[in-house]
């Protein structure tokens, strides 16, 4: 059931909220036996058949959670064998789903076998379920966790919020929140859950999905193997990077808002990130609770790995600025470029995915190295803040890595998203519309070749993306406005002055801006468009 | 913590608020009808003109038979739409009221869901269906004998209908555009179901009529092109228009409708392109067919006129000068209306100088004079057909070599 479906909003959501606090008003435990039911019917609606599929793994991992918690202190090679188990299941498990035909295809491309392609029905919201289920594992086995029933596992795996496309949720952080319910609505958690949540519905509806209407036939034309011209190309990766961070955020925020309608917080999942000054920022602030599923379960356990046994041989470890390279190599390079290969192939099942998580590594191990060794301001010099110049250096480049290691993303293969790449730098050459083209030439003296789109339409696509772009850069984020009240688990806002203060109140004229602001998305319904990463 | 009072308040405010701009829309989308689902009768001025009936001509086409009920229908593509008026005095004479339901970018199939849809709601007593030459080159999809999709909305679909042309995004915003569009022509369909000339006027007052026929090149080339690999591909396949003009034929019968058919007339630009891609063949084989099936399901009743040929008509030069008009055609594929009353003459005012009744005992007389205009075009015509050589040149297609697949035939 998607998010922003007509049955969603207007018949699953007020019977499960309202089912909820029926149930609430008399015992919490039923409230919360409703909302599993709720989970189950929202996860099943559009294919009965996923929750078979999900059912023995939902099992197989309480098990283990269980055994795991059991030996908390047990360090022996079965509670060992058990964790890894555990681990190399869900592995499994999502890699047969998800990675077969990849699997096939490379081993078709590099060995010259023949296997043909199974095109499996992916059960929706794997890939995040998995992680959640392999965090919890890891938690079982640190001892992070020390007690969990059946019911509460089901819930934490399966409370329809975040079930889909995350925020990814750890347990530890969930489940105390169900404990402390009360069963009570509250003004507050109804009034900030609603107001995210068509803050996301907005974003989705009236920024990124007009946005991919323009730029999808461009991204079409080049999967065809035709080069956009210049200006199309821009665009077209542009509005791309734009679509997808509204689609992706405002996702979220509906996932957040409506768990807060159950008086649950999630962690908050995008922090700004197009303001982003270096790619390091840039993944603070994009995916967050990926960034930090990564780092947490992948990175952190690597390089730790890695560091003991260093340092068990006596050898250098990560030791600022008289960091060696072969160490720096070693203990941050490695790690750093092996947790993004794996957040490529996490995010799709092609070759392109592992050039996108290839390039963010290589980014990011050279927004380490500048950290490690830049260059030292002279010793009593005044400590001063960057010049703005340099600032808008860095969020230049930050910004531009960015959007070109998203074509990548789109491109339906690297040989598109190379094509893609070439129109960017004048490949496609430079066709306008036939009005604005006959302009470019009379005024600028500019070669152009007439394009076969029409003048509105092209103004009209300039424009989305420019005010998409500007209200992404200019504007507070939707947790930026609601910050007064907590609208998610560990949001920070940004430090820094911002150009534009907008804090939302329980007033009079912010209740009438969102309920116009309500009404433009439900009154954009009519063309219910899947979100980006639920194919993920 | 603010008090729970605060938050009441505030969705009292949010509420009423949404509801009454709600009512809002609902009332400008009522007054302003962008899409005619609603039925709001026309105030010149205020909402006549609909200019987002253009690109929702289907949904609009389906409200309007329903209320209107009409005695005849027009059949077609935006050949219809645009060519044939309801209001013509060639069609005054019989079943009243008339109606265009001529729908973009469809086929005989869709034609035959209209009809069959249209019997059910409307007291039909004659029928005009245009076929489009280019369905008489093709060969038939592989799903030929599946039956149309419903063009009249069922219970559901009417809600659903009426919800999205009351509160909708598009709606409001084509409710804005259609209140803000009453100045000038009109553009849009009318309740008749013909579409305005403003359509295609834009375009001509500001590039003119040859402009026009230079961008619709491509379209045309890619269409020929797609044909050409299909039939090149499988040579004796089958014409595509054939299986539905039978079953039309058929359906009129069984429902006492008369019934006349017609091959639509395109310039000779068209005509051209189709002879140097090699298919003129190939159309000559799909008016025999329609003739013998229009025979054959007609019982010797239904009269199959061809108006896809070399004539004064369809011939008609592009003017030089871009403030120039044509008379007969806007662009290559789409006659104007003046065109659309002569056809309308000769089918329904017996008049004649114009197309040909194909009947299978002379059809291959009738081809046989076709194909000697053809030749005759080449040298009588030879301006026309340098200047479409030159455009094809600027178009970026080769004149000797291949074209993904189609030959296309040089002119000297």
């Amino acid at each position: 059931m998607l998010f922003n479906s007509p049955v969603f909003l207007f018949a699953f959501l007020p019977l499960a909220t309202a089912i909820f606090y029926w149930f609430g008003r008399r015992s919490v435990s039923r409230a919360l036996a409703a909302l599993i039911v709720a989970s189950l019917l929202f996860y099943g609606w559009w294919r009965p058949l996923n929750l078979l599929l999900i059912a023995p793994s939902i099992a197989l991992n309480y098990a283990i959670a269980r055994a795991l918690i059991a030996r908390a202190e047990d360090n022996s090679r079965s509670s060992k064998l058990l964790f890894w188990f555990g681990i190399a299941f869900n592995i499994c498990f999502l890699a047969y789903f998800k990675y077969t035909d990849f699997l096939a295809t490379l081993a078709n491309d590099v060995a010259g076998t023949g296997f043909s392609l199974q095109h499996i029905v992916l059960p929706l919201g794997i890939s995040f379920i998995t992680f959640q289920k392999i965090a919890l594992l890891i938690d079982a086995r640190a001892g992070r966790i020390t007690r969990i029933g059946l019911r509460d596992y089901v819930l934490f795996v399966l409370f329809f919020p975040p079930l889909i496309s995350g925020p990814i949720v750890h347990y530890r952080e969930l489940m105390p929140q169900f404990e402390r319910l009360d069963g009570r609505m509250h003004w507050q958690d109804m009034t900030v859950g609603a107001t995210l949540f068509f803050m996301g519905l907005g974003k989705k509806l009236l920024l990124a999905d007009p946005i991919a209407l323009h730029i999808n036939p461009i991204w079409d034309m080049t999967a065809a193997g035709q080069a956009p011209s210049l200006i199309y190309a821009w665009s077209a990766v542009l509005g791309f990077v734009v679509q997808l961070y509204f689609d992706f955020s405002g996702y979220s925020d509906m996932a957040i808002g409506l768990a807060r309608l159950f008086g649950i917080r999630l962690p908050h999942n995008f922090n700004s990130p197009l303001r982003a000054m270096s790619i390091i920022d840039y993944w603070a602030r994009w995916h967050v609770t990926l960034t930090r599923f990564l780092t947490a379960y992948l990175f952190s356990p690597i390089s730790l790995a890695l560091t003991r046994a260093r340092l068990a041989r006596g050898q250098q470890v990560v030791s600022g600025r008289r960091t060696k390279l072969p160490t720096f190599l070693i203990l941050v390079a490695m790690p750093t470029m092996l947790t993004m290969l794996i957040s490529g192939i996490w995010h799709g099942a092609g070759y392109q995915f592992v050039l996108f998580g290839a390039l963010h590594g290589m980014a990011l191990i050279i927004n380490h190295a500048w950290r490690t060794w830049k260059p030292k301001p002279p010793k009593g010099a005044p400590k001063t803040s960057p010049a703005a110049r340099w600032l808008f250096l860095s969020w230049l480049v930050t910004i531009g890595f960015a959007v070109l290691a998203k074509v990548f993303f789109r491109a339906a293969d690297i040989h598109s998203a190379l094509l893609m790449i070439k129109a960017l730098i004048g490949g496609g050459g430079l066709a306008l519309p036939q009005a604005l083209g006959a302009l470019a030439s009379s005024v600028l003296g500019w070669n152009v070749v007439a394009s076969s789109g029409g003048t509105t339409d092209f103004l009209h696509m300039i424009g989305l993306v420019a005010l998409a772009w500007t209200i992404a850069l200019v504007m507070p984020n939707s947790h930026e406005m609601l910050a007064a009240y907590e609208p998610a688990l560990d949001f920070q806002p940004i430090a820094g002055r911002r150009k534009i203060e907008l804090c939302w109140r329980p007033g009079r004229r912010w209740a009438i801006a969102m309920a116009a602001l309500a009404l433009l998305g439900l009154m954009s319904l009519g063309q219910v468009s899947a979100f980006l990463y639920w194919k993920f | 913590m603010a008090a729970p009072s605060i938050f009441r308040r505030y969705w009292a405010t949010w509420l009423g608020a949404m509801s009454l701009m709600a009512l809002a829309v609902a009332m400008l989308a009522w007054l302003a009808d962008p899409y005619r689902v609603l039925g709001t009768p026309d105030i010149a001025g205020l909402n006549r003109s609909k200019p987002a009936t253009v690109e929702r001509a289907a949904l609009a086409k389906a409200y309007l038979l329903r209320r209107s009920a009409p005695g005849t229908l027009l059949l077609g593509t935006s050949k219809v739409e645009c060519g044939l008026d309801p209001r013509s005095p060639w069609l005054r004479q019989g079943p009243s009221p008339v109606f265009n339901a001529g729908v973009p970018g469809t086929d005989v199939r869709y034609s035959y869901g209209v009809l069959r849809d249209a019997i059910r709601v409307a007291p039909v007593r004659r029928v005009l269906l245009l076929v489009e030459p280019t369905e008489l080159l093709s060969a038939p999809a592989a799903d030929e004998a599946s039956p149309p999709g419903p063009f009249l909305p069922e219970h559901g679909q009417r809600a659903r209908d009426l919800v999205l042309a009351l509160l909708s995004r598009d709606a409001l915003f084509d409710s804005v555009e259609t209140l803000a569009s009453q100045r000038g022509r009109a553009s849009g369909l009318d309740q008749t179901g013909l579409l305005a000339d403003d359509f295609f006027t834009r375009s001509t007052d500001r590039e003119g009529f040859a402009a026009l026929f230079r961008q619709k090149l491509p379209t045309e080339v890619a269409t020929l092109d797609r044909i050409g690999r299909q039939t090149r591909q499988s040579p004796a396949a089958r014409i595509a228009g054939i299986y539905w003009t039978r079953r039309i034929i058929a359906l009129a019968r069984d429902h006492d409708i008369v019934i006349d058919i017609a091959i639509a007339p395109v310039h000779a630009d068209l005509l051209r392109l189709i002879d140097r891609a090699r298919l003129w063949p190939r159309l000559a084989q799909g008016k025999r067919a329609l003739a013998e099936a229009v025979e054959r399901e007609g019982k010797g009743r239904v009269a199959l006129w061809d108006f896809a040929r070399f004539d004064r008509y369809s011939t008609e030069p592009l003017p030089a000068g871009s403030a120039t008009p044509m008379q007969w055609f806007w662009e290559p594929n789409h006659f104007r209306r003046s065109l659309g009353e002569r056809i309308l003459q000769v089918v329904y005012g017996h008049g004649s100088g114009y197309g040909e009744l194909l009947k299978v005992a002379d059809v291959d007389r009738s081809l046989a004079r076709d194909d000697g205009a053809r030749r005759r075009d080449r040298i009588v015509n030879s301006a026309e057909n340098q200047r479409l050589s030159a455009q094809l040149s600027s178009a970026g297609v080769m004149l000797e070599g291949q074209v993904s697949g189609v030959k296309f035939i040089p002119v000297r």
